[in-house]
């Protein structure tokens, strides 16, 4: 009997012992900080100021030093520079390497950062940049105009996968140097002095202050060779840094390590002391982060947060609370060949447009996502005329059948089988395209494959469809992200000012699609200086051609999510004048330098 | 050696030429029948057999196809419930229940009703991507066999070529180069499998040409055709059936590889592999039921096929046959 009770008790010890040890984990990572955990001082007595390498002091509740490390994940690419890839090179592209002419604030207005000030021609044909004359590179070279001048010149190459952007800007001799027709010297951007710079264009652009945002300088005392193809910067020797913070370490296949830049002297002091952005899979960066591994997750297309993830997060008020959505501008639209059958034909493509049920995809793998689009400028955009565009290509299964046949395939009948093209499409998007097919079968008879491409390959088809003027890649899903708040920037992916003598592949525009009177209405729109209303009533009447000859589908304009762990806080995380608070990247907001760890109370 | 066929179940016994006697033989052997009974006796290998037919009835049965074809109509689903592309049949990402056997995809499609038409898929180009292996494999095999000399060397060496590739990469960069696709599969998965068979064929053609009742055949001016119809072939069948039927469940792994990196079956055909590449893995998670069930089925699949084919080789081992 005493053995029993004895053994009993043994038990009940042992089992209590094990409950405790196996206490439920906490759903949301707790505050827990990633190093070892350091009680605050006393509250009461203000600390001494937490000051990172760079020099720079961190707000009062910042957490010590050694907790002053962003966590984040990416996925690994080839190149690490801007100047050498845009598709496809690693982070510290642009808050590292480079730096930029000027930066959008929160309005997505751009501010001096190493441009001062600027002015414009009465023409509108020459605009002059003066350069800040504080600022240097990391190895103390001081960052002047020939560091501009070198760079434009080299963006204008051939094999640059982002050329077709900075040709939008209209500089003098662009398309002659490109080709290699013209000498570099001869491109419209001349050096003045060490610290001012002209570009001159052939046609009045009020937005090129706007892609000045986005010319993010080469070093041009380290790189000297215009057509490198940046394999200038594997070499540790050519490390030279212009941004808040320096690549410290780069471990193939591992991850990035930056640290805060103690040259940097501008207006975006670094607050992180070090940044580590490891090469993660996207299927397990949310178990990193429920865990307390990762500081950020998502903010992108990027399959961080697919629907099982997201239905995980909002059934947790926890996790719930990390959560920032944003409506960004970003259109998701389906195109077609249209200079070949059987898109050529315009009741094809309007049977088409009004064959997909947009809110069901909304209501579907898209929750939380998406919200409807009918035409290509999203709510709020300059120039949108969302409200008068929404009946355009409404829903309407039955017209989309009638079109259909009056077009000559009745029930899809002699319609060839399609292919859908998605382009590296992220889970959520996988379902939606899955679910368009389906549609287009159900509404109109025609059979739909989806298939899934690599980024390069997808944007290699695109551009050799144009190139050609046909191919296969007929019929396709993509979407296309803001690069400046203007009202030119997403109508330009469709048109432009013709260049003298094009033929239909030089046309601008990337699509397989042209309008002489688009073309000039873009064209007019974009050399209007100082009247916004006028340039945006031109794009409202651009759009309507654009919608009404159908030469897109657009299905959803998206809207940005990411988890952000409740001690990260900074400027960055402040809401702008809409009241909205978002997780933008680099390239549109200085967000790495502008959160730090505070301590949770 | 040749096979024994008794001409009746009795014979004469002639002595001095005259019929003295009528002795009934035994009941006719043939090494087919010894199988037969081999496999059955084989526990493991019944139980290959009976998923191999569960599933083959799944894949031929999913719709009833087969009768709309002759009585032209659209097919009807049977054994699923509902066409594989029906979206929005159930709630999106339903668990499994008593409506929805194994739940729903995202997209509200039925999932069961999808496994049911992966297993057709699957099943279909197991098969004949096998087929299509035996056509090219087999002849060039026999061929290099019965020839010998230069066409034995080049063959050879074309199949030493192929063997140092990895057939995984070897389909996904034949794949890569067609564009994804139910053929376009089939013939990726052909191509990197009638190595075996033709080594194999081979080896048996070069054992079997040396026999004596093979040059007899050849010295009385029998054709070649002749010979690889009525004594080749069928004395070499048995470790060829093994290969083609091992090599089905390697096929249908090869098929829910590529699909699952995603240059194998497009969407919305559903195949096993796609389903587990393209929502099983994101959404785990979570929707669990989304991976697990495909994976099972590749997994049941392998299984049963492998099993089959272990018992048919035993069952056709030539050293059994000896005791006869």
């Amino acid at each position: 009997m005493k053995r029993k009770i004895v053994g009993l008790c043994i038990l009940a010890v042992v089992l209590m012992l094990g409950l405790a040890a196996c206490a439920p984990q906490a759903a949301a990572p707790a505050a827990e900080a990633p190093a070892a955990q350091n009680a605050p001082a006393a509250a009461a007595a203000p600390a001494q100021r937490v000051v990172n390498r760079a020099g720079v002091e961190l707000p009062p509740d910042a957490a010590p030093l050694d907790q002053q490390v962003l966590r984040m994940a990416t996925n690994e690419a080839t190149w690490l520079t801007w100047d050498a890839s845009v598709y496809d090179e690693n982070v510290g592209d642009v808050f590292a390497w480079s730096d930029s002419c000027v930066r959008p604030d929160k309005q997505y207005e751009p501010q001096p950062n190493l441009c001062t000030s600027w002015e414009v021609s009465d023409d509108g044909l020459q605009w002059t940049f003066h350069l800040d004359k504080n600022r240097k590179w990391s190895d103390g070279v001081a960052i002047t105009a020939d560091d501009f001048v070198f760079t434009l010149q080299r963006f204008a190459r051939p094999d640059y996968d982002f050329e077709w952007f900075y040709s939008m800007a209209g500089i003098v001799n662009w398309d002659g140097v490109v080709k290699g027709e013209v000498a570099p010297e001869e491109l419209g951007v001349h050096k003045v002095d060490d610290y001012t710079f002209t570009i001159t264009t052939v046609r009045p652009t009020p937005f090129l202050i706007k892609i000045m945002a986005d010319v993010w300088i080469v070093a041009k005392h380290v790189v000297k060779d215009r057509l490198d193809d940046g394999s200038w910067a594997f070499n540790k020797d050519n490390w030279v840094f212009a941004g808040p913070y320096k690549l410290d370490s780069y471990d193939k296949g591992k991850q990035m390590v930056f640290v805060a830049n103690e040259m940097y002297t501008g207006p975006f002091p670094p607050m992180f002391d070090k940044i580590i952005y490891s090469f993660i899979d996207p299927e397990v960066r949310f178990s990193a982060y429920k865990n307390g591994e990762l500081d950020s997750i998502g903010g992108g297309y990027t399959a961080d947060l697919p629907p099982s993830t997201m239905a995980e997060v909002m059934a947790n008020p926890d996790l719930k609370s990390q959560l920032i959505s944003w409506p960004n501008f970003i259109t998701y639209y389906l195109f077609f060949d249209t200079w070949n059958p059987p898109f050529d034909n315009l009741k094809v493509r309007q049977a088409f447009s009004h064959a997909v049920d947009r809110d069901k995809l909304i209501e579907g793998p898209l929750q939380n996502q998406a919200v409807p689009a009918y035409s290509m400028n999203p709510p709020g955009f300059p120039g949108e005329n969302v409200e008068e565009l929404k009946s355009v290509q409404n829903y309407d299964p039955k017209l989309a059948a009638q079109l259909l046949a009056d077009a000559g395939y009745p029930g899809g009948e002699g319609f060839p089988k399609l292919t859908m093209y998605t382009r590296e499409a992220q889970p959520a998007l996988v379902n939606a395209a899955e679910l368009i097919a389906a549609m287009i079968k159900d509404n109109l008879g025609i059979e739909v494959e989806v298939q899934n491409l690599d980024y390069s390959i997808y944007m290699e088809k695109l551009y050799a469809e144009k190139r050609n003027q046909g191919g296969d890649f007929i019929f396709a899903l993509v979407p296309y992200e803001f690069d400046f708040v203007d009202g030119s920037n997403l109508l330009g992916v469709w048109g432009g000012c013709e260049p003298d003598g094009a033929d239909m592949p030089d046309m601008p525009g990337r699509h397989t699609w042209y309008n002489k009177e688009y073309n000039d209405l873009l064209c007019k729109a974009g050399s209007i200086f100082g009247d916004e209303a006028k340039r945006n009533e031109l794009y409202r009447k651009a759009e309507r051609i654009l919608i009404g000859d159908v030469a897109l589908v657009p299905i959803y304009h998206g809207i940005f999510v990411a988890m952000v762990r409740p001690d990260i806080a900074g400027p960055a995380l402040e809401p702008n004048d809409k009241g909205v608070v978002t997780w933008n990247r680099f390239r549109f907001a200085s967000r790495e330098a502008l959160i730090y760890r505070k301590i949770m109370p | 050696m040749a096979m024994d066929k008794p001409a009746d179940n009795a014979v004469d016994v002639v002595l001095g030429g005259e019929a003295t006697d009528t002795v009934p033989l035994r009941q006719k052997r043939s090494i087919y029948r010894d199988a037969v009974r081999r496999f059955a006796r084989n526990r493991l290998a019944v139980v290959g057999l009976i998923l191999v037919l569960i599933l083959t009835t799944l894949a031929l049965f999913a719709d009833d196809g087969i009768f709309a074809f002759f009585l032209g109509r659209e097919p009807q689903p049977l054994l699923a419930h509902t066409p594989y592309d029906k979206i929005f049949y159930g709630p999106a990402g339903a668990f499994p229940s008593l409506d929805y056997w194994m739940g729903t995809d995202l997209n509200g499609r039925d999932l069961f009703s999808r496994i049911i038409f992966g297993a057709r898929i699957s099943l279909s180009i197991g098969f004949l991507a096998q087929l299509i292996a035996l056509g090219i494999g087999l002849p060039l095999g026999g061929i290099a066999g019965w020839k010998g000399g230069k066409i034995d060397f080049f063959v050879m060496r074309l199949v030493d070529v192929m063997s140092a590739m990895p057939t995984l990469l070897l389909a996904f960069l034949i794949m890569a180069r067609l564009g994804a696709g139910y053929w376009n599969v089939m013939l990726a998965i052909a191509i990197t499998s009638w190595l075996e068979i033709c080594r194999l064929t081979r080896a048996q053609f070069l054992m079997l040409r040396e026999k004596e009742f093979i040059e007899a055949s050849r010295s009385i001016g029998v054709g070649t055709l002749r010979i690889f119809r009525l004594h080749l072939l069928p004395n070499a069948l048995a470790p060829i059936i093994v290969s083609v039927t091992l090599g089905i469940p390697k096929a249908i792994f090869t098929e829910a590889s590529l699909s699952f990196l995603g240059v194998g079956i497009n969407p919305p055909m559903p195949s096993w592999g796609q389903m587990l590449g393209r929502d099983g893995i994101a959404n785990m998670t979570f929707y669990w039921h989304l991976a697990l069930f495909p994976a099972l089925m590749i997994a049941f699949t392998m299984l049963g096929f492998t099993l089959m084919g272990d018992g048919l080789r035993d069952a056709l081992d030539p050293r059994m046959l000896k005791d006869k």
